[in-house]
């Protein structure tokens, strides 16, 4: 990969992951602002609510930036690219570059909150994997969409529609289905996956998401 | 000295052919007019022989090397593409500064000091969204681009489409001077046959999908002549040649005949013989107004 893609690929990063911390900070703030879980400790019970918001909000913020930034690179940035030089193959491993950067450093901004002395959540290492396994998942599936929107225009923007109402209709319906609110089904629907093997799951789908997403634009026509 | 070649290049859109089977060899140092009507191929072929568009059937080198999907290769070509105001989410929700930024990021041989020279003469607000720009902004983005690429082989698709006689004058004088102080090759594709016709040094005809001539524009407009007179007297003066685009008014006939080594328009009939400007051998070619 040439030295422009990992300059080019970087920034992008860079400007993501400020997306992504500062929108986590303002729905934080904005949701749970004022509330603090552990009021008797006093600043430090400050500290732990930080603790255990964040990086629930970051998570969020990750699955709307990153979505929404993926999909925007195959079907605006990616073309742009490629009638400057950039090749198809090389944008594509800049796009999965920024993806896994952007799991990897969402994880470790989460894990340094986890690790403080104040924290007082457990698990941190099952709960890093099971994150990061999710994250995972949803980035490759986020990769995989951009590349079909890229690839084939409106129908993929049809596609697009179609698996995410799909998607939808499901997760409600299965919320339905045990009378439980959406949020409540989604984090029990999380917490049954074995940390380990969703981690496992998330490495595997993000790789085959990858070559799909290869393959899809290896041919890909450019109009800018 | 490097080439670009292309052969057998074939594109089908929808089951119809765009290109069909066009063979096309660019030598360095030289700067190539490619002109064609609308829907000729014209952009198709460029943004195949730069690898922006895969080819149906076919290849395209440069200097024995495939071009496609290949960085080597491609580091040494630009096609700057027209710019157009379409909606979507596409280059036009680029800000000009972001567009060149990244421009500079993939070009390898990127002139800062000649884009921000450029910038300063055309008077391109850079702050602006692309599909905020009229069209003639749009083609100083994309001739900017070009130039500043440094690439050896350029190409410019319509690169003065929108721009007003002032920006297009200046345009081909930057371009000359450009071509001269660094013997770059420029490939520019054009609508505006007449006055870009000085500027090639060798002239592409592209019509319906296939290449008609490609050849050294001097030469062809000294074997190009337009013979007009009586109908019997053209006849014999141009027998035996290929004749193009003829025309009858009355007992009246003009005809088009681009000599061909050892051929001649035969002496001692009654007929104007003229030479023809590129437009006009082009209208001969493609048979209609360009």
């Amino acid at each position: 990969m040439g030295m422009g893609n990992v300059k080019y690929w970087g920034r992008m990063w860079l400007e993501y992951m400020g997306a992504v911390m500062g929108i986590a900070l303002a729905l934080m703030l904005f949701f749970a602002g004022g509330r603090v879980i552990y009021p008797g400790d006093g600043i430090n019970g400050i500290w732990k609510t930080i603790c255990v918001f964040y990086p629930a909000y970051l998570v969020l913020s990750a699955f709307f930036i990153f979505s929404i930034g993926t999909i925007s690179s195959f079907q605006t940035y990616l073309p742009v690219l490629v009638s400057l030089n950039a090749t198809r193959r090389e944008s594509v491993w800049g796009i999965l570059g920024y993806n896994a950067g952007g799991v990897m450093a969402i994880t470790a901004v989460i894990a340094l909150f986890w690790m403080m002395p104040s924290s007082e959540v457990g698990n941190v290492t099952e709960l890093l994997l099971l994150i990061s396994g999710i994250l995972l998942m949803f980035s490759g599936a986020s990769v995989l969409m951009g590349a079909v929107v890229g690839r084939l225009g409106k129908k993929g923007v049809i596609i697009f529609i179609i698996f995410c109402a799909v998607f939808g209709g499901i997760f409600g319906g299965m919320a339905a289905i045990t009378a439980q609110k959406p949020g409540d089904f989604l984090l029990d629907f999380l917490m049954n996956f074995q940390p380990l093997w969703a981690f496992i799951l998330g490495i595997g789908v993000y790789v085959l998401a990858g070559a799909a997403a290869m393959m899809l634009v290896r041919k890909m026509e450019v109009r800018v | 000295m490097s080439k670009l070649v292309g052969k057998g290049i074939t594109k089908t859109y929808g089951g119809k052919d765009v290109l069909h089977s066009v063979d096309l060899e660019l030598e360095s140092g030289k700067i190539y007019g490619m002109i064609g009507r609308n829907g000729a191929g014209k952009t198709t072929l460029l943004s195949i022989l730069t690898a922006q568009n895969p080819a149906t059937k076919g290849s395209v080198t440069l200097d024995g090397e495939p071009v496609w999907e290949n960085p080597a290769a491609l580091k040494h070509l630009c096609f700057s593409r027209e710019l157009a105001q379409v909606s979507g989410n596409n280059v036009n929700t680029m800000k000009v500064k972001e567009y060149l930024r990244i421009a500079a990021t993939f070009l390898p041989n990127w002139d800062k000091e000649m884009a921000d020279r450029l910038i300063r003469e055309f008077d391109l607000d850079v702050k602006k969204r692309i599909g905020k720009l009229s069209k003639g902004m749009m083609s100083m983005v994309t001739v900017l681009t070009a130039l500043a690429s440094k690439a050896d082989f350029t190409f410019l698709d319509e690169p003065t489409s929108g721009l007003d006689v002032v920006a297009r004058e200046k345009f081909y004088k930057i371009l000359l001077e450009e071509y001269e102080q660094t013997g770059r090759t420029f490939i520019v594709s054009t609508h505006i046959i007449e006055e870009a016709a000085d500027v090639f040094e060798e002239v592409v005809v592209l019509d319906k999908g296939s290449i008609l001539l490609k050849e050294n524009t001097q030469e062809l407009l000294e074997r190009s002549f337009h013979v007009s007179g009586r109908a019997e007297e053209v006849e014999a003066a141009v027998s035996g040649l290929r004749l193009y685009h003829e025309e009858r008014i009355g007992r009246s006939r003009g005809v088009t005949v681009l000599l061909e080594p050892g051929e001649k328009i035969r002496d001692g009939y009654d007929v104007s013989v003229q030479r023809l400007s590129l437009q006009k051998v082009f209208l001969a070619l493609c048979g209609e107004e360009a």
